[in-house]
């Protein structure tokens, strides 16, 4: 008689204090050439929401697959719970995984979608009915109402919940999220990653976004991982990341900034860092308090402050291109010389004029040097 | 009156136009067809004069019964095993990444429509036949003679239908095969589904469509099966075709030809409303959306 093995589910994982995963020199190549994976280090506390952000072909999808066993890693290591799962298919490791496309099964109920998981696991009957109509209520899809409707009646919205119920019911030790928000519209989009996460923290199921859009991940993640050509370039909360990327891409991945490369970077006396940029300079910018290892000077537009004044801590002069409002910010774009422009961003409209002389300054210790 | 046509008038000519040979190939089949049904109801040298049930309540005899059922076992019977014959082979198609290879399997089981069955039955002949390789071979290793009467009976003949009308079966599984989204799949397996529950429980109810369209299509095709019992059944199989050719050419016994005819279209036209009321609606073909 063989023995049934059974799952990783919460209930049956005693050891809490190892990570929900850790991949070690995790890579993968197609055929001699492609490396879509490369060297990837990565580990995932129980509970916690990971994100993996990467523009469009940076491996994080495949990346994502290999996790769930749905492609075959070229060498390195992947552990659940402290299980090494190599060679283990998909229906055994215990994980959960939401499409991009969601995969609702178009021929059977809502009920029946819910319960797929469960009937796989063997669970007897009125427990299933019993865990199904529980995790509709979780997602605001109250049984009575849905529960024996087709997906052909539904909308994207109540679509995205019925897969999230789906694998959220078995009670997976991790779940993957392929850019769950995509097809959603924005106001759509925020609302669910809320809700999301409201749910994740609650019922503590440790899980992995994979998505393009940064602003989706900032909101809904505890740490993001920015992956780029198969390499993960930088991990860290999503506030460490904004507040110092480690290179130009993270920088501008994660929203408008300004590089510049400074002209020269002078120690002064006073024990100062200073830089100097371009033949517009008038005041050196105070390195300091900040990074200085790096080549490229980074402005955050949120930390600058533009005025028709030249103040004290003005550091750059330039004129005014246009004022644009995007996303509830005033975009200020100003033509510092030498074919360099600047962002500005602000809560107010600054009422300046195309072509109007402005001087800039910088926040005290915000500027930062960082690798090209 | 203006000289020209009005656009609406001009669409309808455009159309008649278009249509005309279609409308003529298909009433002509309608009239003959009328004519079929009238000789039915008629006698022997006076067809279109008389009236009379003879010819029916003569198939009532256990010779044409027998015939019948006959025919329809082999319609039935192939449909079945060159649906199953045919699930591997659809998948296989779809779903190997060498697109070398698809199209040379395509190109295999589409032979069998372009070469005709006549050609066919006689290779059938060739390689399983009394003098055939199959039984040379035999002799060449045992140095017995005619190892294998493969065929001139039943299973000749079962042979045949079910190798000419595989690429039938197989067409419409690959068009349904081809709408399931790996994603589906994939989505299944994570759920915890082993392969074979996969098959079970997704690939095959989504893709029933297709898979009932091909063993109608097959059953269609081979209840009215002429050639491959011809020379593959070595007159020991008679089917409802070959007994109408015996009654209209042999026999010349139009009216009970006639309402052989008719009975085969029935037997046909039977299957198909089976099948409309039967068969469920694709999952796959309306929207997913609500509003």
């Amino acid at each position: 008689m063989l023995k049934k093995v059974e799952q990783p589910t919460l209930q049956n994982i005693v050891p809490q204090d190892l990570p929900a995963l850790a991949l070690r020199s995790l890579t993968k190549k197609f055929g001699d050439r492609v490396v879509a994976v490369s060297d990837v280090n990565l580990t995932v506390a129980p509970g916690e929401i990971l994100s993996i952000l990467g523009p469009s072909g940076c491996g994080k999808t495949t990346l994502m697959r290999m996790i769930a066993g749905l492609e075959q890693s070229s060498s390195g290591e992947i552990k659940i719970f402290g299980r090494n799962v190599f060679g283990v298919p998909p229906h055994k490791r215990g994980i959960g995984l939401v499409f991009q496309s969601l995969a609702i099964f178009p021929h059977m109920s809502v009920r029946d979608n819910v319960s797929f998981g469960l009937k796989m696991q063997k669970i007897e009957r009125g427990e299933t009915k019993r865990r199904v109509d529980q995790i509709l209520d979780l997602v605001h899809l109250p049984p009575a109402d849905y529960a024996s409707r087709m997906p052909r009646q539904l909308s994207g919205g109540q679509l995205q919940r019925v897969a999230l119920a789906r694998t959220l019911v078995t009670e997976p030790a991790l779940v993957l999220f392929d850019e769950p928000m995509a097809a959603l519209d924005r106001r759509l989009r925020d609302y669910m990653a809320t809700e999301l996460r409201a749910i994740q923290k609650k019922l503590g199921i440790a899980a992995i976004y994979v998505t393009h859009d940064q602003e989706t991940a900032s909101a809904m993640s505890d740490r993001i991982a920015i992956m780029q050509d198969g390499h993960i370039m930088q991990t860290g909360t999503p506030v460490e990341i904004f507040e110092s990327p480690r290179n130009r891409f993270v920088a501008e991945f994660m929203g408008d900034v300004n590089l510049i490369r400074p002209d020269s970077l002078q120690d002064s006396d006073t024990g100062t860092v200073a830089a100097t940029v371009s033949s517009q300079v008038i005041g050196a910018i105070d390195l300091t308090d900040g990074n200085h290892t790096g080549s490229l000077l980074l402005l955050r537009p949120e930390h600058l402050t533009v005025s028709r004044k030249r103040g004290d801590g003005a550091i750059l002069q330039g004129r005014v291109i246009e004022e644009a409002f995007v996303s509830g910010t005033f975009r200020l774009m100003v033509d510092i010389g030498a074919e360099k422009q600047l962002i500005v961003h602000g809560l107010m409209p600054t009422k300046l004029t195309t072509g109007e002389l402005v001087f800039i300054s910088v926040a005290k210790g915000q500027a930062k040097l960082i690798n090209a | 009156m203006t000289g020209k046509a009005s656009g609406a008038s001009r669409t309808v000519l455009l159309w008649s136009a278009l249509l005309s040979p279609t409308f003529l190939l298909l009433s002509t089949l309608l009239i003959c067809s009328l004519f079929v049904l009238r000789m039915s109801f008629g006698e022997r040298n006076a067809e279109f004069s008389t009236w009379t049930l003879s010819s029916y309540m003569a198939l009532a005899d256990h010779y044409f019964i027998r015939i019948v059922a006959n025919t329809i076992l082999y319609a039935f019977g192939s449909a079945i095993l060159t649906t199953i014959l045919a699930f591997p082979v659809a998948l296989y198609i779809v779903r190997t990444p060498s697109q070398f290879r698809r199209r040379l399997a395509l190109v295999f089981i589409m032979l069998p429509m372009l070469l005709s069955l006549l050609v066919q039955s006689y290779g059938w002949i060739a390689v399983l036949g009394p003098d055939g390789l199959l039984n040379r071979a035999m002799q060449q290793l045992t140095g017995k003679e005619r190892v294998f009467s493969l065929l001139f009976n039943e299973t000749g003949v079962m042979l045949g239908l079910i190798q000419t009308s595989l690429p039938l079966a197989v067409l419409p599984q690959i068009s349904s095969l081809r709408q399931i989204s790996r994603q589906h799949e994939e989505a299944a397996s994570v759920l915890g589904a082993p392969r074979w529950k996969v098959y079970t429980k997704i690939i095959v109810p989504l893709m029933w469509p297709g898979i009932a369209a091909g063993s109608l299509l097959v059953f269609g095709f081979n209840a009215g099966a002429f050639v491959v019992p011809l020379i593959l059944g070595g007159l020991k199989v008679t089917t409802v075709a070959l007994a109408i050719s015996d009654q209209m050419g042999t026999l010349l016994n139009w009216p009970l030809g006639s309402a052989l005819s008719v009975l085969l279209i029935c037997i046909t036209v039977t299957m198909q409303i089976v099948y409309r009321a039967w068969a469920p609606k694709s999952p796959l073909d309306t929207s997913q959306h609500g509003n």
